[in-house]
């Protein structure tokens, strides 16, 4: 098998002098075990790989990609990348990142000892996952899906303007869905844990989150429309951080899509908000050396005391803002193109726990789970948010019974004018943004 | 003018199998050596052509090329699965192995099977213009007489079209799958998509529209006027959600406009007909066939052989032939959707419904082209019988919790119905309620019929192609609107 530098160079050789070309390439492997009924359902291995080309001349872009590293396969990708960038439209802002100087940080994002688990320890996580998690309540009727898994990617971004970024990540996990019955009424809950490695796994927290969730929603009934306080989970503000993170991506402020359209430097939440974007926490899931086009991440100040600071810009999406880039290009692996955004979102957390904030609550709701996040529910370009939920009802600072059946109705934008309090739990989860509780003071509540 | 629009097929002709039948046969054969009683072979090669604009520039075009195989060795109730992108005998044989070691640990003997050259699937899906037969240049330029479509679309005085996204695609998909039953098929699949997003602004006001066409054919779909039809749709929602009032909130009486949600019977009833979620519980249907389950109004059917629909196909990822597949009629629950997996564990046959995204996917039940069969009712009828409520012509994505059935959609273009009439548009609202109730709740259902926009269906970290569809209907009591009115 030949090494990505021997590839990326032969590829980035390819290149004819006026043209940029940028080379990606990465290799995986993965471990997915499925338990059901204690036994194994499902066992995967894999090793995959693919490059991918983009190439620029003339301000036009082209880029093309293949699944595999076989010596046919990349030997036509440079001349199809040309082809497609023949088509495309001159764009003045077209162009490969060039090194900036920012140099990386230090960051173990290898688990070592990963690769020495044998597989039947691991065969044994997700069996024992279903165990525990079926042993813990007595209304857990069943365990829809208890599994572990684990992958490791090694990539490299090369181009012929001086970026060289090689980089390796692994992942292992824990994943649990239960379903929790009584009576006739049946309810669901998930739980999960992440870690770089094996031994980072915890099995109580998954399987504890995954019985919780599913129980404390039976006997839910639908509340009465009406404007109330709204408090975030650390599994539910994400979704309202997410939106966020759609209104600095530097691209999304160029063209017209962000509901911060004019408003850098100026007032957009309370004062006491402030978001940062930082790969370089190695407890975040996104946590990395390089950006998608290959230049060092870095420690992205958004929001802070309240007035927008800064935005999230690749190298496209800085030319267009006259900004530079700050390392926050993000990449769907070598299949795609890289574009402005985030990896590791997190909002500077406040002094009260979870409980603390609903004690402080007189009248209002605790959000558990959210419906139509990414189908519509949150809009992106205008900020406006109407999302079904599910929940617990709070009175007089306690938690009283569980609610279903209800939507949640306000804008992005108003949200983070009424924010009460930020909770002081940052939860780093799968995907780019932590969850740390949050307390909106009135939403729109509709039910019955 | 490119020479392959006067319809020949280049890709169509090939008759060689991605991998020869002497190869798979071996692998197979390895595969039950090993132990497994189930042996799958899934080859893949798919070819994608995708180009986007954006902000008044064709930013990208991009060609992009997956060629692997997934090899699925079923021993018991265990199921090992390999997935690999080395198609050579040692490269399939390591996969073979792989799988059948976590599939089995005891050896039960040698077993061998025989296959046939595969078969090449015969379809109801008439492809006039491959893709692959026509220019770059000439896709691409779709992508910008869409633009302009959207743009000239701006109302003076009431807002104009401010940003234009488009994004065109097509897929040609060879598959082959074999099997240890003898199963040797070969099928080439073709989609093409167009989807065209707008922004109209007026002020600071800021809304958006979005359209899409989706079929299972080739660029013939887009030959005619299409390209700008789909455009202008896109910025007539946009534009009209300028002149939206915020939707009201609470329980009322809903009109669906055709074709427009079949989304939702999709989510809130299709999903927990799947019978892989039945058979663990965790569906609201579980243990219900040849109960009344909906209004005797309501036929459900879930249907992979027709022409054209985005979710068709002529064999699944399992190599069995799509089927037209009775769900629901006159409101009794008649059956669940099926894979192989499923089917076998209970003694019966697949219903065609085992699919997956890629090769590097296990297959699982899914559904193709679902949607409620037409009734005898006048649409406008419908309306007129409403004195009060919401008349939704758009429906955005959606989220259903399978164990309960409770669902909420986003509406993209939904009008108050007052005193029978259709009246305001009105914006920023999202539909809730309980599949399972909606279904017994239906009044009303028309004679009209249309499929929607063919969607992308996620499910446990896999998307697929489906189709969707309804006639007009009411839903009178059990939806609760979600708005932002005070």
């Amino acid at each position: 098998m030949k090494s990505f530098d021997e590839i990326a160079k032969r590829v980035l050789k390819q290149a004819r002098s006026d043209e940029q070309v940028e080379v990606v390439i990465s290799r995986g492997t993965e471990v997915d075990v499925v338990a059901y009924a204690g036994d194994v359902e499902s066992l995967t291995t894999a090793e995959s790989s693919g490059i991918g080309v983009r190439l620029i001349h003339d301000y036009r872009t082209g880029f093309a990609s293949a699944g595999t590293l076989d010596d046919a396969a990349v030997e036509d990708l440079l001349e199809e990348a040309r082809s497609n960038a023949a088509v495309s439209d001159a764009d003045e802002f077209a162009g490969l990142a060039e090194p900036d100087g920012v140099r990386p940080c230090a960051l173990e994002l290898v688990s070592t000892e990963l690769a020495s688990v044998p597989l039947e320890k691991k065969v044994a996580a997700a069996l024992e996952l279903e165990r525990q998690t079926k042993a813990r309540d007595v209304r857990i009727s069943g365990v829809e899906r208890a599994g572990y898994g684990d992958y490791r990617v090694e990539s490299l971004i090369a181009t012929n303007t001086g970026i060289w970024a090689e980089s390796a990540a692994t992942t292992s996990y824990l994943t649990v869905g239960v379903l929790a019955t009584q009576g006739t009424e049946t309810q669901t809950g998930w739980g999960y844990a992440i870690g770089r490695g094996f031994e980072d796994l915890d099995f109580e927290e998954a399987s504890s989150h995954a019985v919780l969730r599913a129980t404390e929603l039976l006997g839910a009934i639908q509340p009465k429309s009406t404007r109330t306080t709204i408090v975030f989970d650390a599994d539910t503000s994400p979704a309202i951080y997410g939106a966020l993170a759609a209104a600095v991506n530097g691209e999304n402020m160029a063209k017209g899509r962000s509901f911060f359209q004019g408003k850098l430097d100026e007032k957009v939440a309370v004062p006491g908000f402030s978001l940062r974007d930082d790969p370089t926490d190695a407890r975040a899931y996104g946590a990395s050396i390089y950006d998608g086009e290959g230049l060092a991440t870095r420690r992205n100040t958004l929001i802070e005391g309240g007035v927008l600071r800064d935005l999230l810009c690749d190298t496209y999406a800085a030319k267009r803002l006259g900004r530079r880039p700050n390392g926050a290009a993000s990449r769907p692996g070598f299949r795609g193109g890289p574009s402005a955004g985030a990896r590791a979102i997190a909002v500077d957390p406040g002094t009260k726990t979870l409980e603390e904030l609903v004690a402080d609550t007189p009248q209002g709701i605790l959000i558990r789970s959210l419906l139509g996040v990414s189908t519509g529910g949150i809009n992106a370009v205008n900020g406006s948010v109407s999302l079904g939920a599910t929940g617990i009802a709070i009175e007089d600072g306690e938690l009283a019974g569980p609610l279903r059946e209800f939507t949640i109705a306000s804008t992005v934008q108003e949200m983070l004018l009424g924010i009460v309090a930020i909770g002081s739990e940052v939860h780093w989860r799968a995907g780019s943004v932590a969850g740390v509780p949050m307390v909106v003071g009135e939403m729109a509540v509709s039910g019955s | 003018m490119n020479e392959a629009l006067h319809g020949s097929s280049l890709a169509g002709s090939s008759s060689s199998p991605l991998v020869n039948t002497d190869v798979i046969e071996a692998a197979i054969a390895d595969g039950l050596r090993r132990g497994g009683s189930f042996v799958e072979i899934f080859v893949e090669d798919q070819s994608s052509l995708s180009a986007s604009l954006d902000d008044n520039t064709i930013e990208s075009v991009y060609s992009t090329r997956r060629r692997g195989a997934g090899i699925r060795v079923i021993e018991g109730e265990a199921t090992g699965f390999a997935h690999t992108s080395d198609l050579s005998p040692e490269g399939l044989g390591r996969a073979i192995e792989a799988a059948a070691v976590q599939a089995t640990r005891s050896n039960k003997g040698v077993r061998t099977v025989g296959l046939e050259s595969p078969k090449r699937v015969t379809t109801a899906q008439v492809i006039e213009t491959w893709p692959q037969t026509v220019a770059k240049a000439e896709k691409v330029a779709l992508l910008t007489r869409a633009n302009d479509a959207a743009r000239e679309a701006s109302r003076t005085g009431k807002g104009a079209i401010s940003q234009v996204s488009v994004a065109y695609s097509d897929t040609v998909r060879n598959v082959q799958i074999a099997n240890s039953e003898g199963v040797h098929v070969t099928e080439e699949q073709v989609r093409t998509g167009f989807a065209v997003s707008c922004l109209a602004s007026r002020g600071d006001l800021v809304q958006t529209g979005f359209s899409s066409l989706r079929q299972t054919k080739g660029f013939e779909v887009l030959l005619a006027a299409e390209a700008e039809d789909v455009a202008r749709e896109a910025a007539r929602v946009a534009l009209l959600k300028l002149e939206a009032q915020p939707a009201p909130s609470g329980p009322m009486p809903v009109v669906i406009h055709k074709g427009a949600g079949g989304v939702l019977f999709h989510e809130a009833c299709g999903h927990g007909l799947e019978a892989d979620g039945i058979a663990k519980g965790a569906s609201v249907f579980t243990g219900r066939r040849g109960e009344q389950v909906a209004s005797p109004l309501v036929s459900l059917v879930d249907d992979g052989t027709m022409a054209g629909e985005w979710g068709s196909y002529g064999v699944d990822d399992e190599g069995h032939q799509a089927q037209r597949n009775m769900l629901i009629h006159d409101g009794e629950l008649t059956d669940y959707m099926w894979d192989h997996l499923r089917a076998v564990k209970v003694g019966r046959e697949s219903s065609g419904n085992g699919r997956r995204q890629s090769y590097e996917h296990l297959p699982m039940v899914r559904m193709t082209n679902t949607f409620v069969a037409p009734g005898s009712l006048d649409p406008d009828e419908l309306i007129t019988n409403t004195p009060h409520g919401l008349y939704v012509v758009g429906f955005g994505g959606g989220n259903v919790e399978t164990a309960t059935g409770d669902f909420v959609f986003s509406l993209t273009e939904a009008y108050l119905i007052e005193n029978g009439r259709v009246t305001a548009p009105v914006r920023d609202a999202v539909l809730m309620g309980n599949g399972p109730e909606v279904l017994t709740h239906i009044d009303g259902v028309a004679n009209d019929f249309s499929f929607g926009w063919g969607g992308t269906c996620g499910k446990n970290g896999q998307s697929v192609p489906v189709g969707l569809g309804q006639p007009t209907l009411r839903v009178p009591t059990g939806l609760t609107v979600g708005g932002t009115a005070a």
